[in-house]
């Protein structure tokens, strides 16, 4: 199955990060969305199908916190799948997202870090290890 | 078991490739150095390298002869060679071991050259969108590094004992 | 024995500068003030908790357009990009540390990283300050914490 993702985070470089990680931990990519944040975010999700949202805590007019909240609230994208990127390093704030049903990614990430969070999060097992994946080829130098 | 097969072995400031099933690539006692594997499962090509340091900018005529000694002269012509014996570089599991700090103390390695090579080598994967399987690096053990051409299993030998990577 | 605030600061940022971009730093050991040619690229990122305060990166332009380009892949970033990069990595330096002061438990709001240019000075004295060495350059942290007992928390 190919995954839709939604990527929001405040900074377009981190968007950009998170989009090649995508691209690179083995997952099989349908769409990906972005968003700046929260606001931005609940108006993509509400026009196109997202099968999982990553999602910054610090952003500006809506933070990753409250654009949680409004995602439960909502019939439409309460099963959503949430993983939070973040830098947060507040334990009590990470128990409060996760309670909300959300994983939790700390930054810096790697690659694998992020195909390791999505895979478990689909109830998918993590391979056999060795780390067999089909990837796009677009490297200039090798 | 390693007797069984034949050991092809990679030398310090050397990459070596094959595709032969019964061989096994080993380089011996990575300190600050680190081993680069790749490997293929369908094509079962495989290649090593064994790199000293990070970067080719500060004798660019050494290099020029012996690309294998840098990380960023090395890595590219570890996976281009395996292109001409079949690998595909979307297919290909890549692993990495060393970048030890032998001094002991890495506060006092005023050097860091296993920790440049290491961030060298994670650079140019980012840069060239290929992704790291595993790696075990740092540390001050020295590694010696096995990979079997038939089942692209890569086995990792310190003084205190052996484990899969 | 407990670690002071310039070594906590210096290892969030190394750890930092490490994972995200790829670059070794060590820190200088008895840091002096950056001249005006080295501090050409400035992010302010403030916090507010338990206490309150900012964290303050400047760099020479080259650098900030090399964090960019690692962190990009290789893309020649924009000076947009480039000061969006830099102000990413001053979110990430205040994530590491700020527990490793105040522990994991307490929350801190943090706000968005803004450029330092053209923003008034912080009203307060700086609690610890770290230059760090690399091979494109140095890289200059200051951070502000106010009216906060170092010494009983540390
Ligand atoms: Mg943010």
């Amino acid at each position: 199955m190919k995954l839709n993702v939604m990527v929001v985070d405040d900074s377009a470089v981190m968007r950009a990060m998170v989009k090649k990680s995508l691209s690179l931990c083995g997952i099989e990519l349908g769409e990906v969305v972005e968003a700046a944040n929260g606001v931005e975010a609940l108006e993509k999700l509400a026009s196109s199908w997202v099968d999982l949202a990553l999602i910054d805590v610090n952003m500006p007019k809506m933070n990753g916190e409250e654009l949680l909240n409004h995602i439960r609230e909502d019939e439409a994208t309460v099963p959503l799948n949430v993983i939070v990127i973040s830098t947060e390093g507040s334990e009590t704030r990470i128990s409060r997202l996760k309670s909300k049903g959300a994983r939790f990614l700390r930054k810096p990430f790697s690659p694998e870090n992020l195909g390791n969070q999505i895979r478990e999060m689909l109830g998918e097992t993590h391979g056999d290890g060795s780390g067999n994946q089909a990837l796009p080829v677009s490297g200039p130098d090798f | 078991m390693v007797s069984a097969t034949k050991l092809l072995v990679v030398g310090m400031a050397d990459a070596k490739h094959s595709r032969e099933p019964g061989q096994t690539l080993v380089t011996y006692a990575l300190g600050s150095c680190i081993a680069l594997v790749i490997y293929d499962p369908v094509a079962k090509v495989g290649g090593m390298l064994h790199a000293m340091l990070p970067q080719s900018s500060i004798d660019p005529a050494k290099a020029e002869v012996h690309p294998a000694v840098f990380v960023d002269t090395g890595v590219p012509l570890l996976f281009l060679e395996s292109y001409k014996l079949g690998a595909k570089k979307e297919r290909l599991v890549v692993k990495v071991a060393g970048g030890a700090c032998t001094h002991g103390d890495p506060e006092k390695d005023m050097f860091q050259i296993g920790k440049r090579n290491v961030l060298m080598l994670k650079k140019l994967l980012w840069t060239n969108n290929v992704p790291l399987a595993a790696s075990d690096v740092a540390g001050t053990e020295s590694r010696t590094v096995f990979l079997d051409l038939e089942t692209g299993r890569i086995r990792i030998r310190t003084p205190r004992g052996e484990h899969e990577l | 024995m407990a670690m002071d605030l310039e070594t906590k600061l210096y290892q969030s940022a190394a750890r930092t500068f490490e994972e995200v971009c790829f670059l070794l730093t060590l820190r200088e050991p008895g840091p002096e003030l950056p001249a005006a040619s080295e501090r050409e690229i400035g992010v302010r990122i403030g916090f507010d908790g338990v206490f309150h305060g900012a964290l303050e990166i400047t760099c020479p332009a080259s650098i900030a357009e090399h964090l960019a380009n690692s962190m990009l892949g290789g893309d020649k970033p924009t000076a947009q990009q480039r000061q969006d990069a830099f102000g990413e990595i001053s979110n990430v330096i205040t994530g590491n540390l700020l527990p490793s002061i105040a522990g994991d438990k307490l929350v801190f709001d943090v706000t968005a990283p803004a450029t330092l240019e053209g923003q008034q000075p912080l009203p307060w004295g700086p609690s610890a300050r770290v230059r760090l060495r690399s091979d494109e350059g140095p890289i200059d942290l200051v951070l502000y914490i106010e009216d906060y007992d170092l010494g009983a928390r540390s």
